[in-house]
């Protein structure tokens, strides 16, 4: 019984051995692979589609895409990105921008002559002071115009310096000259706080910003003259008010002394000088756009430096493209 | 007894043979691969190119980042050979990779060397076929991970039975190799805001701020052997910060000492009325 199950068993053997030999020398069971020309076709069918999908996406708006500056990393940001970017960086800093001036001082004096009986004589001096404690404008900008150009974007900013308030101490001296004028006005030194506003003026800044690469990124570097701005100071109508005052309080005969000076109007015309105001163009930060190619990279935990050769920068219509080839280097020893 | 286990013996024995057909040898399997990718990514451009046709592809608004196959390549090379122990027993070490942005697909085809610990002469060749797929932006970085979305044995040095047995363990541990493999970060740095310094120089004040810069991925184009990663970007609304510090000394007191009669030379000056 033993023998004959060896036997049986070595049968077996012998005929699985043959089977798996057999079996394994079939060819796989699958249809015969690709040929080299098959697989060329597909690759062509392929391209094409690529070629298809990328003239698709030209005339569809990407323009400048055919000539974005190659390299290993490319980079396009969209004009309307930077447009808002620029817009609102620009309208940001000019918002609510200050022009304080402190401590100014403004000085008139004069004489007044009147008609005494035969001739005109000289009835007084007159000084009339403002000591200017605070005057402030504010600013606030219009939506700027942006002009993309060669490697660089023109700004037109409208600026208004929009209001402002100021506080000032008056001071008017008459010093009455002849006995007439002495008996009938006197001399007089007052002095009268008063406030005022500003002149609402508009301004139009003009300038640019260079689209520059420094390595890794595109900034915009902006070149803008200094703005010259102009504080005209508006007395309010407690100052005008004050100034009245300050006549009325003299007797009828000095009243009409004081009139011929006419203080409003000399007060009005010192101050409708106005005071200048030089806003420097470094107001004007960089503005770095905010995608640029990294400089080192961390690969399991250790940081390898990243040579960054910039390949070109091309402003487009429709974007600023950066192109940079890139080389990992090792990381430096410990 | 004994003959019911031959019967039982024999009839494995038919079954399994079918499972002992040769392998294919790696030009053929390859070549299957690759005609398989192509018709996938051509499948894939088709629809793509529809809808691009179809002016349903908006791009023009997004910011552009294109990598290279290269860039790629060294990038996730740098961290290569990679060993990954497998039930302590099994070494599988990531020696090269490969990226391709093609049609479509984002690939990246990995060969590693698999070997048993007992036994370091016994080995078998792997290769993987990757896909960059979840592209995630935090923190500034664009960042995604391999996905293996197949894999074979190309070479072995113990037989078609090892290539089998080995298939086998990397199908039940493609978790714990996929997760061994460093994300992938892109090399380009988005600011998440544009930070504007202040001005006080002498009369001038003006505020610092900050743009906020709100980007997102917004589709990922793998065509012409460049990784296309399109992100939808909107700036604003500009936030004023407080100023650092008071305007420096009145300029307009100076002014008041020297006055002059060229108003325009100073930055600030008083007018003078002569009596």
């Amino acid at each position: 019984m033993t023998r004959r199950l060896a036997i049986l068993l070595a049968t077996l053997l012998v005929v699985a051995a043959g089977a798996v030999w057999y079996v394994r020398s079939l060819p796989p069971d699958l249809p015969p692979p690709p040929s080299a020309a098959e697989i060329e076709t597909l690759r062509a069918e392929r391209d094409a589609l690529q070629e298809r999908l990328r003239a698709a996406l030209v005339a569809q708006g990407e323009k400048s895409l055919k000539d974005a500056p190659r390299g290993g990393i490319m980079i396009g940001i969209p004009t309307s990105f930077t447009r808002s970017i620029v817009q609102q960086v620009v309208t940001g800093l000019f918002d609510g921008m200050t022009l304080t001036l402190k401590n100014l001082k403004v000085h008139k004096a004069g004489e007044v002559r009147a008609k005494m009986v035969f001739r005109k004589k000289k009835v007084g001096d007159y000084v009339l002071d403002v000591a200017i404690h605070q005057v402030q404008g504010i600013l606030e900008p219009g939506p700027p115009d942006l002009v993309f150009g060669k490697n660089r974007i023109g700004i037109s900013l409208p600026v208004r310096l929009a209001r402002g308030q100021g506080e000032a101490d008056l001071r008017f001296q008459w010093d009455s000259k002849g006995l007439a004028a002495n008996t009938v006005c006197g001399n007089v030194d007052t002095t009268k706080t008063v406030t005022g506003g500003v002149v609402p003026e508009d301004y139009r800044l003009e300038g640019a910003f260079a689209i520059t690469t420094r390595g890794d990124a595109v900034t915009l570097r902006p070149e803008f003259p200094d703005l010259a701005v102009r504080i005209y100071v508006d007395p309010s109508e407690q100052a005008w008010g004050v100034v009245d005052e300050v006549v009325k309080e003299r007797r009828k005969g000095c009243e009409i002394a004081l009139n011929k000076i006419d203080i409003k109007a000399q007060l009005a015309k010192i101050l409708g000088k106005g005071f200048n105001v030089k806003i420097p163009q470094k107001i004007f930060k960089p503005i770095r756009l905010p995608a640029g190619v990294t400089q080192s990279l961390e690969v399991q935990g250790v940081r390898l430096p990243i040579t960054v050769k910039f390949t070109g920068v091309l402003v487009a219509p429709d974007r600023i493209w950066y192109g940079a080839d890139l080389k990992l280097g090792t990381a430096a020893a410990p | 007894m004994h003959k019911s286990t031959l019967v039982t013996a024999s009839v494995c024995c038919v079954a399994l043979l079918g499972g002992c057909r040769r392998r294919e040898p790696p030009e053929a399997a390859r070549a299957r691969a690759n005609a398989r990718l192509l018709g996938e990514q051509i499948r894939s451009l088709e629809a793509l190119v529809a809808k691009a046709e179809a002016g349903e592809l908006d791009t023009d608004q997004q910011v552009a980042v294109a990598v290279s196959e290269d860039v790629v390549t060294s990038l996730v090379g740098a961290s290569l050979p990679l060993e990954i122990k497998i039930n302590e027993r099994v070494r599988l070490r990531l020696e090269s990779v490969q990226a391709f942005f093609r049609g479509n697909r984002s690939g990246l085809l990995m060969r590693a060397r698999v070997s048993s610990v007992d036994v370091p002469d016994a080995f078998a060749t792997l290769e993987l076929g990757g896909a960059l797929k979840e592209f995630t932006f935090a923190e500034g970085k664009l960042s995604t991970s391999a996905s293996i979305e197949h894999f074979s044995v190309i070479e072995s040095s113990v037989g078609d039975l090892a290539a089998d047995l080995v298939e086998n363990l990397v199908k039940e541990n493609l978790q714990l190799i996929q997760q061994a493999i460093p994300p992938l970060v892109v090399p380009v740095n988005l600011e998440e805001s544009v930070k504007i310094d202040g001005l006080t120089e002498g009369v001038v004040v003006a505020k610092p701020g900050t743009l906020p810069l709100a980007i997102a991925v917004a589709q990922v184009l793998p065509v012409n052997g460049r990784l296309w990663i399109l992100l939808d970007a909107k700036a604003g609304p500009w936030k004023p910060l407080p100023a650092e510090t008071e305007p420096e000394g009145p300029a307009g007191e100076k002014a008041g000492e020297k006055p002059t009669d060229t108003p325009e030379e100073r930055s600030a000056e008083k007018p003078r009325e002569k009596p």
